[in-house]
């Protein structure tokens, strides 16, 4: 462990010309059949919720900006029929993949790796070609990257107040820059150091649109450091240990020089998990909880009080208590377990600003109580509700769906994934599964751009 | 502190005349690097069928303003300081809207005395947390300059300057390699970027820079917000920017024209002046 202001420096391995000797040496054949599949799954649920997103305010205003202002609109934009320069383009699918909170997590570092690294790759599409396993490879390699990058400097690079999606994200999608350029190892290196001056990402912005805007501008920084990388634009070789280098300028603390540059084994990627609830990870026991006491309690009317026994970070992530529309009803356990009791499901509809403004809405919500207790774990929770008549009924759940010991089955990915495009484009997720399924045999990526656009 | 700079008022004299050399500072580093190896490798993009676009200083290509800020900088940044974000965007962004000189001058004022001020108020930790100034204080006066140009109001300003703040990076440890100057063209860039986005009601956190988890609490351990604040409006202390570098190479016309840059109806003028100056 080094201290960012202590005064000795201690020397770390190089890690930096490690990984990205092992990035450059990676064929997708070195990836075990499950991680691969794992990475199909991740794919596929990042562009369904970057579909269903595509129709934001904020996807609008980066698109207006880029009629306004951008270069050359030669990159396909996530949902929607026009295109955008690759800089922009990044900038609305990133922001898209992320802003629902919707998109995959590694729990172990709460990085949502996909968002950025799908957002490089369809913007550095038009100009580097990739076949469908260069694609996919890239996928990985941007994702699997950040991941490990991330264990490396956590917890206490989040806990410090760094949105790690975005910090670790413009390395990953750096990364996928440089395997879609087919940089060597050096080149990939000094990729990485440009990344790491071009970090972005604080969690003040949580509950804004900066918040998304941090996984879209990770991926924009990302593909600007791979493309001056393969240009001959120098940068530090070290960048991700050296002296007041990536880590010890981003993390009080951190462990970079344990950084697993094998990228044989150990995948973190396998790790990857998918959110049936369109908010924050943590509140996601407590809405199981709710969603299965709703038949239970059969009129919303009728409940009195709820207590929602759960891990201290619920009330610490999750903890607005007056969420004043959609994007702050994702921080807001109380909105989450509200709408499980009331509706008995909870998606994309339960966090429209209208649906988390309404009367009712509130006056439930204001019944839900958090009782943080440091005995339960993060993926338990338990619910118990008083009704009217002094009936109480209560669930308690070990381990929540999505979670790394209870994930979503391949069949509730694509139900989510149904509910998130269908109402868009009609016919379009079988459509998807296919084009993701195949990629790796593809000869380019056609079917997939074909697939996630209007 | 944003009240103030997205304030409408016109600033006076004296405290245009540091700005004015500020300008001239800047663009005589931008000249003496327009074609640098880093700036050639990185000048890529023509610009698209959008209607603003811009001249990055001393380079006939035209392109996009981000662009143009982004190469003013990069050449401008091998010894450039906080100001070379905040110059390069407020030029850029400028000439893409065709603004007049004194709209421009007024917002490379403004957008430097936030620079210097947050500078302060993020202390000596700052640095030794291994941050880069032009990245972050100058982030967020390249921020407050564009908005300013653009003539966005308090809250959309507001936006802009969380925009930037959340994007705030850059490291000392860079120094030596082409990613050194790299942070303050990627910070110019941002700021019109920012105020794009705000113009175009993108929202950020209103505590970007004091809030909990935000800029001031993660890039320093030594925050103090009272230099944000001190005899605001009143004392100019980005006045300290001004250098004279020799602008032994800057031809005269471009001189002679920021020596009244409040004065011209539009600032294409000057950016037209340094695409004919030769390069050094």
């Amino acid at each position: 462990m080094t201290s960012s202001s202590g005064s000795t420096v201690i020397a770390q391995p190089p890690v930096t010309r490690d990984l990205a000797q092992a990035i450059a040496a990676f064929t997708l054949a070195d990836l075990p059949p499950n991680v691969l599949h794992e990475a199909k799954r991740a794919l596929f649920n990042v562009a369904a919720v970057a579909i269903g997103a595509s129709r934001h305010p904020g996807v609008d205003a980066i698109l207006r900006v880029a009629r306004e202002s951008g270069g050359a609109p030669v990159a396909p934009v996530i949902g929607r029929s026009v295109r955008a320069d690759a800089h922009f383009a990044a900038l609305a699918d990133g922001f898209a993949a992320h802003v629902d909170d919707y998109d995959d997590t590694h729990l172990a570092t709460v990085i949502h790796p996909a968002a950025a690294v799908v957002a490089t790759l369809l913007a550095l599409a038009p100009s580097t070609a990739p076949s469908g396993a260069a694609a996919m490879r890239a996928f990985v390699l941007g994702c699997e990257s950040q991941l490990r990058l991330g264990v490396a400097i956590s917890p206490e690079h989040y806990d410090d107040g760094w949105h790690i999606t975005g910090t670790c994200g413009t390395i990953g999608a750096a990364v996928t820059g440089a395997a879609l350029l087919r940089l060597d190892a050096r080149a990939t290196a000094r990729a990485i150091g440009i990344a790491a001056s071009s970090t972005v990402g604080q969690r003040e912005a949580f509950g804004r649109m900066t918040k998304a805007y941090h996984a879209g501008k990770a991926a924009a920084n990302g593909l600007r450091a791979a493309v001056l990388a393969a240009r001959g634009f120098t940068a530090p070789e070290d960048a991700l240990e050296a002296p007041g280098g990536f880590a010890d300028a981003l993390a009080t603390a951190h462990h970079i020089g344990t950084l697993d540059t094998d990228l044989h084994a150990n995948f973190e990627l396998a790790k990857n998990t998918y959110k049936p609830y369109p908010c924050g990870i943590v509140a996601h026991p407590a809405i199981d909880a709710a969603v299965a006491l709703s038949t239970r309690i059969g009129n919303a009317a009728a409940v009195d009080a709820v207590v929602v026994h759960c891990n201290p970070l619920v009330p610490e992530l999750m903890g607005n208590l007056t969420p004043g529309d959609g994007l702050q009803a994702r921080f807001s356990a109380v909105h989450g377990v509200t709408m499980g009791l009331r509706d008995g499901t909870v998606g994309l509809a339960q966090y429209a600003d209208a649906v988390v403004t309404q009367a009712d809405v509130a006056a439930l919500r204001a019944r839900v109580r958090l009782e943080p207790d440091a005995n339960i774990p993060r993926a338990a929770a338990r619910v118990s509700v008083r009704l009217t008549d002094g009936t109480i009924v209560e669930e308690a759940v070990d381990r929540a769906r999505g979670s790394l010991e209870r994930p979503l089955t391949d069949a509730e990915l694509n139900a989510k994934a149904e509910a998130l495009i269908e109402p868009l484009f009609a016919g379009r997720t079988a459509v998807l599964r296919k084009a993701v399924s195949e990629l790796p045999q593809a000869a380019d990526l056609g079917a997939f751009i074909a697939a996630v656009t209007a | 502190m944003i009240a103030f700079a997205g304030s409408a008022w016109a600033f006076r004299e004296p405290v245009r005349a540091p700005a004015r050399t500020i300008v001239l500072d800047t663009i005589a580093r931008a000249l003496a690097g327009a074609h640098a190896e880093r700036v050639e490798i990185a000048a890529s993009g023509a610009p698209g069928p959008a209607r603003m676009r811009a001249h990055a200083l001393g380079r006939a290509a035209l392109t996009t303003p981000l662009d143009a800020a982004f190469l003013s900088a990069l050449a401008a940044g091998e010894d450039g300081g906080l100001e070379t974000p905040v110059v390069c965007a407020a030029l850029a962004i400028g000439e893409s809207v065709d603004a007049a000189g004194a709209t421009v001058l007024d917002a490379i004022v403004a957008g430097c005395e936030v620079a210097v001020r947050v500078e302060r108020a993020l202390g000596s930790g700052h640095l030794r947390r291994g941050w880069d100034t032009r990245g972050t204080c100058g982030r967020l006066g390249a921020a407050i300059a564009a908005a300013r140009v653009l003539g966005l109001q308090r809250d959309a300003m507001r936006d802009a300057f969380g925009i930037a703040a959340t994007a705030a990076g850059g490291l000392r440890a860079a120094r030596g390699t082409m990613t050194a100057p790299f942070i303050g063209a990627a910070a110019a860039a941002d700021g019109i970027e920012a105020a794009l986005l705000a113009r175009a009601e993108f929202t950020a956190a209103p505590l970007a820079l004091e809030g909990r988890r935000g800029l001031a609490a993660l890039m320093t351990d030594s925050f103090d917000p009272q230099p944000l604040v001190d005899g605001l409006a009143e004392i100019f202390v980005s006045a300290s920017l001004a250098t004279d570098v020799v602008h032994a190479h800057v031809p005269e016309i471009v001189r002679a024209l920021v020596a009244r840059i409040e004065r011209l109806p539009s600032i294409r003028e000057l950016i037209d002046a340094t695409l004919i100056a030769p390069a050094t």
